[in-house]
């Protein structure tokens, strides 16, 4: 009886067990250009996975991860060319800085909920953006800063892919520790019920600004890897349209599985370079497909296990042709 | 600086607040009513100022063009965002802030790919109508007519809603709508049929906004972005919901940033964030907007 | 998102290309097809192009045909850097041809020093790209940031300006411009009180605050560094601000501008430019300019000139090398003299900095009836020698 239900608990393991075994293989096999797109993917999937830490987990939705992202790159950026730092003590910094950033901004924008905190957020990623662009003697403004910022060894396409696994796969372990954790757990009590948890005695507040704080730092040091990656830095990395794609990336992988922005990291990189080479019009394509999954299939990928989640999409297809509801109703606390 | 050069800067700044205004004034109205972010409003004003440059012959150019194109883009632009509305929108009221998030976004994508394909990607001008080319003089001082000319059209655009906001049934549906929704579809209201008009109304807005605008700038891609986030800050400025709030929150930005411009040359472009920050700080629901 | 259409674009292509035969050699241009600068791009490609299907029709060269290998930068460094990586590694390019910004530039010298392929710089000239960011196998045709503002201080010196205000765009290439500017009218003698300095961001669409404000500071002269879309965006708000009756006023993409405005071009406004075809007389460019006209329905501005000539002196440098081979091709290059529709022009060795003139004059009153836009007048060349940095100064700046 304790064999079966031991290697039941263990089985949860087996995909992320599968997964690292894969990339390993791929990090050990594949040629220097080849490599370059499983670090993106890599590098996406941890940006993804410290991002629906807050959003899927704590259902906080910020459009400003972006900053915390290219503060990470910009970080190790400048400690390279003003010779401020060397590389393995700024990459240290970086998710410290990024944290201590995320707890600043957190503090002033989790006073407001849902459309204001995304919109105040949005307002932090394009006020980083501009300080980015104008800050010239730091940042280099619009001309970034590119050259070889990390060391020989994991500027090394191989020695890089393997480096970027390596932090990224213990960032992530630490992530899903979180995650389960009696922190993650009041998260998710207070993304399902905001109220209730109050009435709990949970301080909310505190506990969603702590939340900000470790997504904040986790963001940033993707960003580290990001420059280990790109070997650049310029201020796109901090827009707001930057900071959508790891909340797509986590739609479409599934928001409420922690391997979902994983999954959907995989499936938008490869997507993306595929539709790319079909046909111009990615755009177009890209609004398209997030429709759909917007519509018809709100678990993500994730769910497309599910049984279930097909004959939903079924019936919200066939709702599309019928009359809508009255009145837009008033938000429910769960999705 | 003297007296002039002051006059000509509030000027300058009015006028980007006039820019401002009708865009904001569009997602402010429809987050009101409908409780809805549309990130794809931005592409409206685009298409805006994209059919102001099209040369069609549909679309007769020269002065009395001017005014026909002023009339019907605004109009048509309207129309599309009736169509997004009622193919697309009405099937997220239902979901969660998120879901209509990304809709939108995906709508972004979608209609910047359009955009493309119709207008190609290289930057397009269109010309300021002769009658209103020429230069305004007061002493030694000149400022752009055309600049005034949209500071009137801001003008009475704004009063054209106070007045049907406040004065016609219509308005005091919409008016309704931001109260109590609820409420309202029980008196027998068709609350479908006024979302509809609602967002057909804020998109024609920034259509018009952009139509308005284009002479003056060279239209490129990338403008949907680039809009948006500076209305949307004069929207939350103003208080989501609050059309006064809306003037008020793009007067501020707009001298904001031509003042800006004089005494803090370097940072000009972050003042709005601060300002913005600083506002909600103090009241974190926007100038005249109210807590949820 | 202007990146994300150019990664797109940009990867298309190069995964399309796919890489050359035997008989054909690929040569990569990287350039601004979308976003701001998307008009110095499309320009300019036109130029490469007529240059490669000319060279084509009479016989390639060395015995090759050539395909040009395009990709959209949006004039963004980061999207330039894969998109060259792509070009060189997938098409295996043998030369560069770029870009649309020097920001752009600098990234793809890099990588064309990095692989050891022969760069003709025809847009961009950031002074750093000849000396911080300088490798062997980067040449620059034009006149540099160094060179250019300092060209319009030698020809402004005469004036006696005292009060100067500036308006440049807020990257390298912008703040490097201005700050040679005002070092040139120091030089020739002249002691600028700068009244203002304004750096609006690349692809400002709104500048009438910028121009109030060079109003109300009261300036002798106005130096304008802004180009493409955003000069003409200027120029059309600051008519409105009635700045060219008030102020002496300097703008730069001459030939550009008045294509564009046309009649609209504010009269008497002093103009510089890099190759305006109507005022110059190197073999074949009134012949070239005929044929763009033909073949696009507009007159060449400098970027498709500038362009054209770039391939043509490559390919003179190809012939005297008698390979392809990058190292060799540049040793061609390197202190070479070659000549082409801009007329003749020598490489200096220290530098890799072509002797180019700069042609400054004043926007006539009068549309052309020819052209249909209003020409420059008295027009002055600057001579190069007078405006260019010192060898010793470059390689001083120039990495060890």
């Amino acid at each position: 009886m304790s064999e079966m239900s031991r290697l039941r608990r263990l089985s949860r393991f087996f995909p992320a067990l599968a997964l690292v075994a894969l990339t390993l293989l791929l990090a050990f096999t594949l040629q220097p250009a080849e490599l370059v797109i499983l670090k993106n993917i890599i590098v996406l999937a941890l940006f993804a996975v410290a991002t629906n830490f807050l959003l899927g987990t704590a259902g906080i939705v910020s459009l400003g991860q972006a900053c915390f992202y290219g503060l990470g790159t910009y970080v190790i950026a400048m400690a390279w060319f003003h010779g401020w730092a060397d590389f393995w003590l700024a990459a240290i910094a970086a998710p410290l800085i990024g944290a201590a950033v995320a707890f600043l901004l957190g503090a002033l924008a989790l006073r407001s909920q849902r459309w204001f905190l995304a919109l105040l957020t949005m307002a932090f990623s394009q006020l980083f953006f501009t300080i980015a662009q104008k800050a010239h003697s730091y940042t280099q403004g619009d001309t970034g800063i590119f050259g070889p910022m990390v060391p020989d060894a994991i500027a090394d396409p191989r020695g890089g892919a393997l480096f970027i696994f390596a932090v990224a796969a213990l960032a992530m372990a630490t992530l899903w520790w979180i995650t389960v954790s009696p922190l993650g757990l009041t998260l998710q009590a207070i993304r399902e019920n905001q109220r209730r948890a109050q009435g709990l005695g949970i301080d909310v507040y505190r506990t969603q600004l702590l939340a900000f704080t470790i997504s904040g730092g986790f963001c940033a040091l993707a960003g580290v890897l990001n420059a280990v990656n790109q070997q650049g830095a310029h201020p796109g990395l901090l827009d707001w349209v930057q900071s959508g794609d790891p909340i797509l990336v986590s739609v479409i992988g599934g928001l409420y599985t922690f391997l979902g922005p994983v999954i959907g990291a995989i499936v938008y990189q490869l997507g993306h370079d595929a539709i790319v080479r079909i046909t111009l019009r990615w755009q177009l394509f890209f609004g398209i497909i997030l429709l759909v999954v917007v519509l018809c299939f709100p678990d993500g990928l994730a769910g497309l296990f599910r049984w279930s989640s097909w004959t939903q999409a079924y019936g919200r297809l066939r709702s599309v042709t019928r009359r809508p509801a009255a009145i837009p109703a008033p938000p429910e606390p769960r999705s | 600086m003297s007296a002039g050069d002051v006059i000509v800067q509030l000027l300058s700044g009015l006028a980007s607040a006039a820019i401002l205004f009708l865009v904001a004034a569009g997602i402010t109205l429809i987050f009101g009513a409908m409780r809805i972010i549309n990130i794809a409003h931005g592409s409206f004003y685009m298409y805006g100022a994209m059919g102001m440059t099209t040369m069609l012959a549909l679309l007769p150019d020269g002065d009395t063009g001017f005014v026909v194109r002023l009339v019907t883009i605004p109009i048509l632009v309207a129309l599309l965002g009736a169509a997004t509305e009622v193919l697309i929108l009405r099937r997220i009221y239902n979901r969660e802030h998120l879901a209509q998030l990304l809709a939108t976004f995906a709508l972004f994508y979608i209609f910047a790919d359009l955009a493309r394909q119709i207008w190609g990607s290289d930057y397009r001008t269109a010309s300021i109508p002769g009658a209103l080319a020429g230069p305004v003089t007061f002493g030694s001082y000149t400022f752009p007519l055309y600049s005034l000319f949209i500071i009137g059209v801001a003008l009475a655009v704004g009063l054209a809603l106070f007045v049907l906001l406040r004065l016609t049934l219509f308005g005091w549906r919409v008016r309704a709508a931001v109260e109590d929704p609820e409420l309202l579809a029980s008196t027998g209201t068709n609350v479908m049929v006024l979302s509809t008009a609602v967002f057909a109304l804020g998109a024609g807005l920034a259509g018009l906004a952009g139509a308005v605008v284009a002479p003056l700038i060279t239209v490129t891609s990338g403008m949907d972005a680039n809009i948006l986030v500076a209305a949307f800050i004069v929207a939350i400025l103003g208080g989501l919901g609050s059309i006064g709030g809306a003037v008020l929150g793009a007067v501020i930005i707009g001298l904001f940033q031509a003042f800006g411009v004089i005494w803090f040359p370097k940072w000009s472009s972050v003042i709005i964030y601060f300002v913005l920050i600083m506002v909600l700080v103090l009241r974190p629901a926007g100038l005249f907007g109210r807590v949820e | 998102m202007n990146r994300a259409i150019a990664l797109t674009t940009a990867l298309v292509f190069s995964f399309a290309a796919g890489s050359a035969s035997a008989q054909e050699v690929a040569i990569g241009a990287p350039m601004a097809l979308s976003g701001p600068l998307a008009s110095v791009g499309q320009r300019a490609l036109n130029g490469l192009q007529m240059a490669v299907e000319e060279l084509n029709a009479s016989g390639g060269l060395l015995g090759s045909k050539i395909r040009l290998v395009t990709g959209d930068d949006a004039a963004t460094p980061a999207t330039a850097n894969t998109i060259t990586r792509n070009m060189v590694l997938n098409d295996r390019v043998k030369a560069i041809f770029g870009g649309s910004s020097s920001a752009t530039v600098a990234v793809e010298e890099t990588i064309a020093g990095q692989y050891k392929l022969p760069m003709m710089i025809y847009a961009g000239n950031d002074i750093s790209l000849t000396t911080t960011n300088f490798n062997d196998f980067a040449f620059q045709m034009q006149p540099s940031t160094f060179m250019e503002p300092r060209a319009v201080a030698l020809y402004l010196a005469r004036a006696n300006l005292k009060r100067v205000f500036t308006i440049s765009p807020d990257f390298s290439f912008g703040h490097s411009y201005v700050k040679n500017f005002l070092e040139g009218l120091r030089e020739n003698g002249v002691q600028p009180d700068v009244v203002g300095e304004q750096y609006p961001a690349l692809g400002s669409s709104d500048f009438s605050t910028y121009i109030a404000a060079a109003l109300a500071a009261k300036p002798d002269f106005v130096f304008v560094g802004l180009f493409s879309g955003d000069l003409v965006t200027f120029i059309k708000q600051a008519k409105g601000y009635g700045l060219f009756d008030k102020v002496a006023v300097g703008v730069s993409t001459a030939t550009d501008t008045v294509l564009t405005l046309k009649g609209e071009t504010p009269a008497n406004v002093t103009m510089w430019g890099r190759a305006p075809f109507f005022a110059m007389n190197a073999p074949g460019i009134q012949d070239f300019a005929k044929r763009h006209h033909e073949k696009h329905g507009t007159w060449p501005s400098d970027w498709p000139v500038l362009a054209y000539a770039s391939i043509q002196i490559w390919a003179e440098a190809v012939r005297k090398a008698g390979t392809f081979d990058g190292p060799k091709v540049a040793a061609a290059l390197n202190g070479g003299k070659f000549t082409s529709i801009l007329g003749d022009l020598t490489f200096r060795e220290c530098d890799h900095q072509a002797d180019a003139p700069v042609y400054i004059g004043r926007a006539s009153k009068t549309v052309d009836a020819r052209y249909g836009f209003p020409l420059l007048e008295d027009i002055t060349i600057v001579d190069p020698n007078k405006t260019m940095m010192s060898c010793e100064q470059a390689r001083s700046l120039q990495k060890k």
